[in-house]
């Protein structure tokens, strides 16, 4: 658990929370390596884990074709880029041999609702990570977004 | 001087109202700088906490060079079949599309192979969620 944490501190999305905080959230906080061409997740199935990437590069193939990579340590994927109102809409599948941390869905929701301030700092970040690294993801790409993930 | 002087007139004859003006100016000189270092307190105590942002305690970064790619005869192999499989599709193609395309198509270890072109920067994001081949960079690494 405290290596997961480690890793999530890492991630330019956690490193502003409290150690406290994530303590919260890492009891069922699990380590998890992939294997080449493994599928992480796929759209249209219903989302039960977000994803923070430790090694390893990750393809993210969201709608009409379009795609992203997320291949440094401490890559965030969930939220909007992953799934809404419980289903993944994008699918995810490991480029190279990657470690990861599973995070489960509902823990992290119930994370951001029980934290205010930890939930604003953390969805400030996600906001400037989001747009820096993802500049093509649009709300036309992820209608009705707003509290759905 | 006289010896048995009191009240104001000790005060006149013993310089008593200039040392208590200069004694209040300095209480008050005292005070309004107290005041001041006091108002701008919260800009030193914000400083000592982003002290991580300033340039003066960052630690300095790695340096950053990119080892230079080199790709073995497979992987240039490889890199052949993937160019002929992004020209079938857009200029502007879709990643996701090219790796099935790659995987019907039989290209040995397709996921690790894409990966390695993409960190060859021979297939390069258009930043538009789309990719396209990067001729120049595979003509000096692969032909």
């Amino acid at each position: 658990m405290k290596r997961a944490i480690n890793i999530l501190k890492k991630s330019e999305l956690f490193k502003s929370i409290e150690e406290k905080d994530l303590g919260a959230m890492g009891q069922v906080l699990e380590q998890r390596s992939v294997q080449e061409g493994e599928i992480l997740a796929t759209q249209g199935d219903t989302a039960t884990f977000f994803f923070v990437l430790k090694t390893g590069t990750i393809l993210v193939a969201l709608n009409d074709g379009k795609s992203a990579l997320v291949n440094t340590t401490g890559d965030f994927i969930g939220l909007e880029l992953l799934s809404s109102k419980g289903i993944y809409i994008s699918t995810l599948t490991a480029l190279t041999p990657c470690e990861i941390v599973v995070i489960p869905r509902d823990t992290f929701l119930e994370f951001i609702q029980d934290n205010s301030s930890a939930a604003a700092t953390f969805m400030q970040a996600w906001s400037s990570y989001r747009s820096r690294t993802f500049p093509f993801l649009t709300e036309q790409d992820t209608p009705n977004m707003d509290y759905h993930y | 001087m006289e010896a048995n002087v009191y009240g104001l007139d000790a005060i006149n004859a013993y310089n008593g109202w200039a040392i208590s003006v200069v004694g209040v100016t300095i209480v008050f000189t005292g005070l309004v700088m107290l005041s001041l270092a006091i108002s701008q307190l919260h800009k030193v105590l914000d400083l000592w906490e982003n002290r991580k942002e300033l340039s003066l305690f960052k630690k300095k970064a790695p340096a950053t060079d990119r080892i230079p790619v080199e790709l073995t005869p497979g992987q240039k192999e490889s890199a052949r079949q993937f160019k002929l499989l992004a020209e079938t599709l857009s200029d502007h193609f879709s990643l996701p599309k090219l790796l099935k395309l790659a995987r019907i198509s039989g290209i040995d270890h397709p996921h690790a192979t894409l990966a390695r072109l993409l960190e060859a920067d021979i297939i390069v994001s258009d930043t538009q969620g789309y990719h396209v081949l990067n001729m120049t960079q595979f003509k000096t690494l692969v032909s």
